[in-house]
């Protein structure tokens, strides 16, 4: 190599790694100041849950009623039970409407035989497009329940169809696998009695792996055994705790859950639905949410809820997890890519200057310019340029970050719900949000780059999620 | 550069091995604090169900007395009868010449921190007297809205036409759910809120106000209303004639009837929907024809309701059903053919 190349390659090694640097303080920082906002919204939800009487809640008719939308595609094992679950859900007044997607397994079968359906006529305006539709029954035995049989069109088309056939006006899309707090319902309409303009709201997603459950509810919360799943736990903490709670204060959340989160339906209907293709519709459809009120200046939110919890069952093998965080991250380039002119733009305020930038630079470049600092750091090693000092320092800077974020988390966890009773289960969340920077995050930077090249190559699948379902006892 | 991430190197691991010791030490503590706070709060609730039970009420005081604030304020909350309940209104009395009591006035109910003003609205919601009126009139008028929420409840212990208006007012001036919320606890307070909102009615300040005040005169079915609604079945907003139509059904009887004919041709979609809800609701054979002539509605909503409304007619209605299901309006016949479907109890589920 001539000296010429050499310098070149040098100050492009040195260039790279001062702009990794950089990105790292910044995006770090910015994760902290999350953090730090997140605390005195946390603050006010564990103090009002403290002293809130959620019996007067149900007595009123105050609260809005809910249509549950329930897609359901190949559920033939747990639909039943999940649908029971829904219905057995604390509210004033709320309805299940259970969109079966084309299922080829006995789903339909086992929701016409558990609940006793009746075929009842077409009567519903179809204001979104959906896959036609095949019947509508209701039931002998619940009243509440509406199930729509349909053709298959993905899990947005099934939601369009929940959304035309519901009749309340506030929507709450839940997974078929999600396990829904039985008080969640009434802890979400919190914002609404607090007076606040609610266009949607998202609750706590947690790990139900690991948890005992007793007629479709979490009895019991647990740090699962396997290390892939419960690494998990301090994760998800984090990005809901913090994450999404800091965002209340910054101009309102980008993400809503798709496994629990509600929606006011009239604004579900302005935006044409959810839409179909899209791997992430939840974040896509929260995106068209900002865009459309604040073009009608509509004055609104978009809070997250800490104390609404729904438990979901994480990926427990590598492949699953891959193709989830795969798609999540495919889905947020996607999303992003299509919505540029969201950064920066002033009609939109602080989703244009504050929300959407972070997501694009914070969130969604984040494993590329990992991937170029782990590459840099190896070229500069490989040349002999490399400041081992300085690289092995600036490694144990950002392990020891992601270590006291997730550390934060826990102990914002521990100061306000603690969920994990058990002192081994605590002991094992420390743990894990120790050793998660080492290879596990790793890991994700990798699933996180697969989506992003997939999202170049256009490419729209869902990829087959594999789960061993709810152990019950 | 180096100076730099080693300084922070060396910050963040003292500040990670310090959070762990916090968390561990914090945890410990709490588990001691858990167990003395579960037996205090456990004693406290056997002394207190014991003078609820008609037992000397001394030792109850003397408890109150020495426990933890918070722990009172949980226990007289967990265990508070309704208003009115000798027994309960014996333990008042007594636990207001308590420290306690004391703590609750000049601490909690005036603090500058929302959160001691929401527990202060909350205990003084089962232990507030008539000598409570300011407080209660401060607390329902707090800029923070769950203090503001908790504290409405007061009115189940203080029925004063002042602090009924303020909550009136408070209502009307606050987001929907919460108004809503506001008007149950206005609702159940009965004939004390009757002359306050018959005035209103009658003297609105706005047309705003009014579309609130036709809402809660609804929930409050008392018969002494009726004029003042009726006299408003003309009026230009949609929202306050869809008002009118949903308070009359409360109110069977002829006048009704002919007002409610009247609002089921309205040219508002909202108001003919409201009207065929309450048309069923008032029944009688006059409903049938313009519920049936409903099921060709334009609007799936007022189509929906009428049909549900047929059901609630009983042979009448199952009558007008089947002809419509049988006749030549597609949408008619299946809607019909719908609510002929439906169970008794999804159709109770509809009127819910």
């Amino acid at each position: 190599m001539t000296d010429a190349l050499y310098l070149f390659v040098a100050r492009l090694v040195g260039f790279v790694d001062d702009t990794v640097i950089w990105y790292f303080l910044v995006v770090n920082s910015f994760y902290a100041l999350l953090l730090i906002l997140s605390i005195p919204e946390l603050w006010k939800h564990w103090k009002i849950t403290r002293q809130e009487d959620l019996e007067l809640y149900l007595g009123s008719e105050a609260l809005t009623p809910i249509t549950i939308l329930i897609p359901a595609h190949n559920m033939e094992a747990s639909i039943t039970e999940s649908v029971a679950a829904q219905i057995g859900l604390e509210y004033p007044q709320h309805e299940v409407v259970v969109v079966n997607d084309g299922s080829s397994d006995g789903t339909m079968e086992r929701l016409r035989g558990v609940f006793d359906l009746y075929e009842v006529p077409p009567a519903f305006p179809a204001k979104l497009p959906t896959k036609t539709v095949r019947a509508y029954y209701r039931s002998h035995r619940e009243p509440r329940l509406l199930v729509v049989d349909k053709e298959n069109g993905g899990k947005a088309d099934a939601l369009n169809a929940g959304l035309n056939a519901g009749r309340y006006p506030l929507v709450v899309a839940v997974d078929a696998d999600t396990i829904v707090a039985h008080d969640a319902l009434l802890r979400l309409a919190r914002p609404f009695l607090l007076g606040e303009n609610v266009a949607a709201a998202g609750g706590t997603i947690r790990v139900a792996n690991g948890c005992r459950v007793e007629n479709s509810r979490v009895v019991e919360a647990r740090v699962p055994r396997g290390v892939l799943s419960a690494m998990q736990v301090p994760e998800y903490l984090r990005a809901f705790l913090f994450g999404r709670l800091g965002w209340n204060k910054l101009g309102g959340n980008l993400i809503v859950s798709g496994a629990f989160g509600l929606f006011q339906r009239s604004y579900l209907l302005a935006i044409g639905g959810y839409t179909s293709g899209n791997v992430v519709e939840d974040l896509d459809l929260v995106v068209r949410l900002h865009r459309h009120l604040r073009a009608e200046r509509v004055p609104y939110r978009i809070p997250f809820v800490p104390d609404p919890v729904a438990w979901t069952e994480v990926p427990s093998d590598l492949r699953t997890h891959a193709r989830q965080r795969e798609r999540w991250h495919r889905g947020l380039v996607i999303t992003m890519l299509s919505n540029l002119n969201l950064l920066f733009n002033r009609k939109f305020g602080r989703i244009g200057f504050i929300t959407a930038p972070f997501f694009f630079f914070g969130e969604m470049l984040a494993p590329v310019l990992e991937l170029l600092g782990y590459l840099v750091t190896m070229l500069g090693a490989a040349l002999g340029i490399l400041n081992v000092q300085i690289a092995l320092l600036f490694l144990a800077v950002a392990l020891g970050y992601q270590m006291l974020l997730s550390i934060w988390a826990v102990i914002l966890e521990e100061a306000t719900f603690r969920v994990y009773g058990r002192v081994g289960d605590f002991l094992r969340l420390v743990l894990y949000s120790i050793l998660e920077p080492f290879g596990y995050r790793q890991l994700t930077v990798l699933w996180r780059l697969w989506g992003f090249w997939n999202a170049l190559r256009g490419l729209t699948h869902w990829g087959e999620m594999r789960r061993k379902g709810f152990l019950e006892g | 550069m180096r100076t730099f991430l080693l300084v922070v190197a060396v910050l963040q691991f003292g500040f990670l091995v310090a959070t762990f010791a916090l968390l561990v030490v914090r945890r410990q503590v709490d588990r001691a604090n858990a167990r003395r706070r579960n037996a205090e709060h456990a004693r406290l609730t056997q002394i207190v169900l014991a003078a609820l039970g008609g037992g000397p009420l001394e030792p109850a005081l003397d408890h109150i007395d020495q426990s933890h604030f918070d722990a009172v304020a949980a226990v007289l909350y967990r265990h508070a009868r309704p208003t009115g309940d000798p027994a309960w209104e014996r333990l008042v009395r007594g636990a207001r010449t308590t420290r306690w009591f004391g703590t609750l006035r000049d601490r909690y109910v005036h603090s500058r921190f929302w959160w001691r003003r929401l527990v202060g609205a909350r205990s003084l919601s089962i232990v507030a007297t008539a000598d409570d009126l300011d407080i209660a009139r401060a607390l329902v008028a707090d800029k923070h809205p769950a203090v503001k929420l908790a504290a409405i409840a007061i009115l189940d212990r203080a029925h004063d036409p002042g602090l009924i208006e303020l909550v009136l007012n408070e209502a009307i001036a606050s987001k929907r759910v919460v108004r809503g919320y506001m008007f149950d606890t206005l609702t159940g307070l009965g004939r004390a809120l009757t002359p306050i909102l018959s005035a209103r009615l009658t003297h609105p300040r706005s047309t705003f106000e009014l579309r609130d005040l036709i809402r809660l005169a609804a929930s409050t079915t008392d018969p002494e209303l009726l004029d003042e609604v009726l006299a408003l079945k003309d009026h230009a907003d949609p929202e306050v004639r869809g008002g009118v139509a949903r308070t009359l059904g409360s109110y069977p009887g002829p006048a009704t009837r002919d007002a409610l004919l009247t609002l089921i041709g309205d040219d508002a979609w909202q108001v003919r929907t409201r009207a065929a809800i309450a048309l069923g609701a008032v029944g009688g054979a006059h409903a049938a024809d313009p519920l049936s002539k409903a099921l060709s509605d334009n609007n799936w909503w007022v189509r929906l309701r009428a049909a549900i409304a047929l059901r609630r007619l009983g042979d009448v209605g199952d009558a007008h059903l089947a002809r419509a299901r049988d006749g030549d309006d597609r949408f008619a016949a299946e809607m019909a053919s719908y609510a002929m479907g439906l169970t008794e109890a999804a159709v109770q589920d509809y009127l819910a």
